[in-house]
C-alpha cells in the first residue's frame, strides 16, 4: 500500500517538475524573444523546416482525410436522406477539429521529433554549453526561432489541411456519390462561417506553441548520451501529442 | 603578479552528493593555471562554475572583484565575451563547416564585414596549424584537428581568459604533445590567462605556470610546477608516483 502511494507521489512530483520546466522555458523564450540580436535567417530556416517542408505530407493527409470523411458520413446521412449535409459536415469537422489536431500530430511526428533530437544531441555533445560560453543564449538561439515558427506555421498548415480536405470531400461527394457540385458548395458555404475557420486557426496556433515548446524542452533537458536523446525524443512526441489532444478538449469547450 | 580571478569557498552538491567542498583558488593574470586531479574529483564541475555553466550552492567567483555567480544572464553574456573555452570533446557545431564554426563568435558579436571575418578566421586557423579545410564539416576531421579547430574558435575573439577542459584526453601521445605545444605557444604569444584541467601529469607540466591539485572537492595544493614536484603532501606524492596505493581512494 505504501509502495503504491509512494509511486503515485513520485509520478505527481515528476509531472509537476516537467510542467514547471516547460513553463520556465516558455517564459525564458518570451524574455529572449524581444531582445536583440534578431536572427532573421534562423527564423526563416525554421519556418521552412516546420512549414514548407511539412506542407506536402499535411496536404496529402488532408486530402485523404476529407475523402474518407465524406465517404463515411455519406453512409450515415443516406439513412436519413440528408446527403446534402456531406459537404457541411466534412468541412465543419475539418476546420474546427481535424485540421488543427491532425496537423499538430503530423508536425509533432515530423518536425517536433527532429527538433528534440537536434537540440538533445547538441545538449549531450556540449554544443549548448559551447553556445553559452560564447555569450549566446541557447534559448534565444535555438528555442525561440522554433517556437515562433511553430506558432506561425502550424495554423497555415492547418488551413492547408482543411482546404485539401474540403477538396477531397468534394471529389468523393460529386464524382463518386454523384452529388451536384452546386449542392455541395452552397450547402457548405451556408453552414460554415468565417468564425469556424478562425477558431480552428487559434487552436492550431496553440498547438504549434505546445508541440514546439514540449519538443524543445525535452531536447534541452536530454542527458545520457545517444540513448538519452532517443528516450527524450520518444517522450517529446508522446507528451506533445497527448497535450495537444487534451488541450484540444479544453479549447473546444472554451472557444465554442 | 595580479590576481584576475579569485574563487572563494565554492560549494556544490548534486542531490546528496557533495562535489565541491569549499574550493579556494586564485588565478593569476597572464599565467597558465593547471588544475590537476583524478577523474571524479570535481575539476570539471569546478571549471563549469568559473564560466557560469553551473551556479554554486555557496561561495563566490570574483573576476576583478565582480561576483560572477550573482551576475544576471544579460550581464553574464557581456562578461563571457572576455572568455574562450575549449571543450573536452571540442563541442563543435556539427551543422556548420570549419570556417562557420570558427567565425561563429565574430558573426554573433561583431559587425565586421564578411571579408574581415574571413581574414581573421584564416589567421586563427593558420595560428592553430589547420590546413585549407574551411569547407569541411567537423565529422570529417580527426580528433587532433577537432581540438585545433576548437582552440581556433576559442581564440577568435582574442579573449583575455581561456579555459581548457581536458585538452589532451582522447588523443594519441604524439598528437597530445603537438596540442600541448600549440596551447602553450598560443598562450604565450597572445598573453591570455589560461585555466586548464587535466588528469595527465605530462600535460600539466608542459602547460603550467601554476599547478593546483584538486582532491575530493577541495584544492589541496597550489604552487609552481617545481614546488608541486617537491610537495610532501602524501596525496600529491601518490599522484606523482601514479600508483593506486595511497590516501586517494578511487570510488568505483
Amino acid at each position: 500500500m505504501f509502495r503504491f502511494i509512494r509511486y503515485i507521489g513520485r509520478m505527481v512530483l515528476r509531472a509537476l517538475e516537467e510542467a514547471g520546466g516547460i513553463f520556465l522555458l516558455f517564459f525564458q523564450s518570451l524574455y529572449w524573444l524581444f531582445r536583440p540580436p534578431f536572427r532573421g535567417v534562423i527564423f526563416l530556416q525554421q519556418m521552412e523546416f516546420i512549414g514548407t517542408k511539412s506542407s506536402f505530407i499535411v496536404g496529402l493527409t488532408g486530402l485523404f482525410t476529407g475523402m474518407v470523411f465524406a465517404l463515411q458520413t455519406s453512409y450515415a446521412l443516406r439513412l436519413f436522406n440528408l446527403e446534402y449535409m456531406i459537404g457541411p459536415s466534412a468541412v465543419l469537422s475539418l476546420t474546427r477539429e481535424l485540421g488543427p489536431v491532425l496537423t499538430a500530430l503530423l508536425v509533432t511526428g515530423r518536425a517536433g521529433s527532429a527538433m528534440c533530437t537536434e537540440i538533445g544531441t547538441m545538449r549531450v555533445t556540449e554544443q549548448i554549453d559551447a553556445l553559452h560560453t560564447m555569450a549566446v543564449s541557447p534559448v534565444q538561439y535555438l528555442v525561440v526561432p522554433r517556437i515562433v515558427s511553430g506558432v506561425l506555421m502550424v495554423p497555415l498548415l492547418a488551413a492547408l489541411f482543411s482546404l485539401m480536405g474540403a477538396l477531397g470531400g468534394y471529389l468523393i461527394a460529386v464524382h463518386m456519390l454523384g452529388q451536384s457540385p452546386n449542392v455541395f458548395i452552397t450547402e457548405t458555404l451556408y453552414s460554415v462561417d468565417a468564425n469556424d475557420f478562425y477558431l480552428g486557426l487559434i487552436k492550431a496556433m496553440v498547438f504549434g506553441l505546445i508541440l514546439t515548446l514540449v519538443s524543445c524542452h525535452k531536447g534541452y533537458r536530454a542527458d545520457g548520451g545517444s540513448a538519452g536523446v532517443g528516450k527524450a525524443t520518444t517522450e517529446a512526441v508522446v507528451l506533445a501529442s497527448v497535450t495537444v489532444l487534451i488541450s484540444d478538449y479544453f479549447l473546444t469547450s472554451w472557444l465554442y | 603578479m595580479a590576481v584576475l580571478i579569485e574563487i572563494r569557498n565554492l560549494h556544490k552538491s548534486f542531490g546528496s552528493q557533495e562535489v565541491l567542498k569549499g574550493v579556494n583558488l586564485q588565478i593569476e593574470q597572464g599565467k597558465m593555471t593547471v588544475i590537476l586531479g583524478v577523474s571524479g574529483c570535481g575539476k570539471s564541475v569546478f571549471l563549469k562554475h568559473i564560466i557560469g555553466l553551473l551556479k554554486p550552492d555557496e561561495g563566490e567567483v570574483l573576476l576583478e572583484g565582480e561576483d560572477l555567480t550573482k551576475a544576471t544572464e544579460v550581464r553574464m553574456n557581456q562578461i563571457l565575451k572576455r572568455f574562450g573555452m575549449v571543450f573536452q570533446n571540442a563541442a563543435l557545431f556539427d551543422s556548420m563547416t570549419v570556417e562557420e564554426n570558427a567565425a561563429f563568435p565574430l558573426r554573433e558579436h561583431t559587425r565586421l564585414a564578411p571579408e574581415e571575418i574571413h581574414r581573421i578566421v584564416q589567421e586563427k586557423l593558420r595560428l592553430v596549424g589547420l590546413p585549407k579545410i574551411e569547407t569541411k564539416y567537423p565529422s570529417e576531421l580527426s580528433g587532433g584537428m577537432r581540438k585545433r579547430l576548437a582552440l581556433a574558435r576559442a581564440l577568435v575573439m582574442d579573449p583575455e581568459i581561456v579555459l581548457y577542459d581536458e585538452p589532451t584526453t582522447g588523443l594519441d601521445p604524439i598528437v597530445s604533445d603537438v596540442i600541448e605545444d600549440l596551447i602553450r605557444e598560443t598562450q604565450q604569444r597572445l598573453g591570455h590567462t589560461g585555466i586548464a584541467i587535466t588528469h595527465s601529469l605530462k600535460t600539466c607540466f608542459k602547460l603550467a605556470d601554476q599547478v593546483a591539485m584538486m582532491e575530493d572537492g577541495k584544492i589541496i595544493e597550489c604552487t609552481t610546477p617545481e614546488g608541486f614536484r617537491a610537495s610532501t603532501d602524501p596525496r600529491v606524492r601518490q599522484f606523482l608516483a601514479s600508483t593506486s596505493k595511497g590516501p586517494i581512494k578511487i570510488k568505483e
